[in-house]
């Protein structure tokens, strides 16, 4: 198969991560839940990974073939509903662990003010402690 | 106290209450999204017609919900953009001057609304 796994790094003031994202048999399609224009950080993905871009207003997907929400919140909702379904969560806005769900919002399954910088290609490991963003 | 209520720079329809909705009154807040709210966060919302905001939203205004009249406290950063985009924004019931969350309006602490399907929402400025 020709889907390529990708590392998601917080961007500065950002929350989280690093995720790394591996495309499988199951999960290929990632969602994008944003309003207005469509964030440059959904084609890069899309790019890298092989993955197919879904914009969650149009169409729903099963939550267990979701590989990833891109999402754009201010901190209230969507920050907090995708990771309490154990989706993988990119916020493109700096938004930390706040609101309601704040306690769904973890390292492991939430990122945040990510950018295309932020996303790089990676082997699929999880072992890649070179943590360049700032904390 | 207020000034009187003056013309209405937004204003829409509750269409359907989410299942879950009214559970967001135990931290004072409800959460407000447009017709094209995917499943996963309808439960959550109050979906409303979205309508265009027609100037910005500041603490000067009143949010109007039915009878009930509040006076907006903090406008978050996202706000106006999310409401125009998305029909998306939180309203929290606590009176607080500062917006901790960009996508919540914040507004006076008062009766917490009661809203069903047909309710009107107003910002008033």
């Amino acid at each position: 198969m020709a889907w390529k796994s990708i590392r998601i790094e917080k961007g500065t003031g950002g929350f989280g991560g690093p995720l790394i994202v591996t495309p499988t048999e199951q999960k290929h399609k990632f969602i994008y839940v944003t309003g207005g224009n469509r964030p440059a950080i959904v084609d890069k993905i899309a790019k890298l990974t092989g993955m197919e871009a879904v914009d969650g207003f149009k169409t729903s997907i099963p939550d267990d073939e979701t590989a990833l929400a891109v999402i754009d919140c201010g901190g209230t909702l969507r920050c907090g509903i995708y990771p309490k379904k154990g989706i993988l969560t990119v916020n493109v806005l700096p938004t930390g662990k706040s609101g309601p769900l704040a306690q769904f919002i973890t390292p492991e399954l939430y990122v945040s003010n990510v950018d295309v910088d932020q996303i790089t290609a990676s082997d699929g490991s999880k072992v890649t402690t070179t943590d360049n963003g700032s904390d | 106290m207020m000034s009187q209520t003056g013309q209405a720079i937004f204003e829409t329809q509750v269409v359907e209450v989410g299942q879950e909705a009214q559970d967001f009154s135990a931290i004072d807040m409800l959460i407000l999204f447009g017709q094209e709210a995917p499943d996963a966060l309808r439960s959550s919302c109050y979906i409303i017609n979205v309508k265009p905001v027609a100037a910005p939203i500041t603490t000067a205004m009143q949010l109007k919900i039915d009878d009930q009249v509040f006076q907006i406290t903090a406008v978050g950063d996202e706000v106006q953009r999310n409401l125009t985009n998305l029909g998306h924004i939180a309203v929290s019931f606590t009176g607080k001057t500062t917006a901790e969350l960009p996508g919540t309006l914040y507004v006076a602490a008062s009766n917490y609304p009661s809203m069903t399907v047909g309710s009107t929402i107003q910002i008033i400025a």
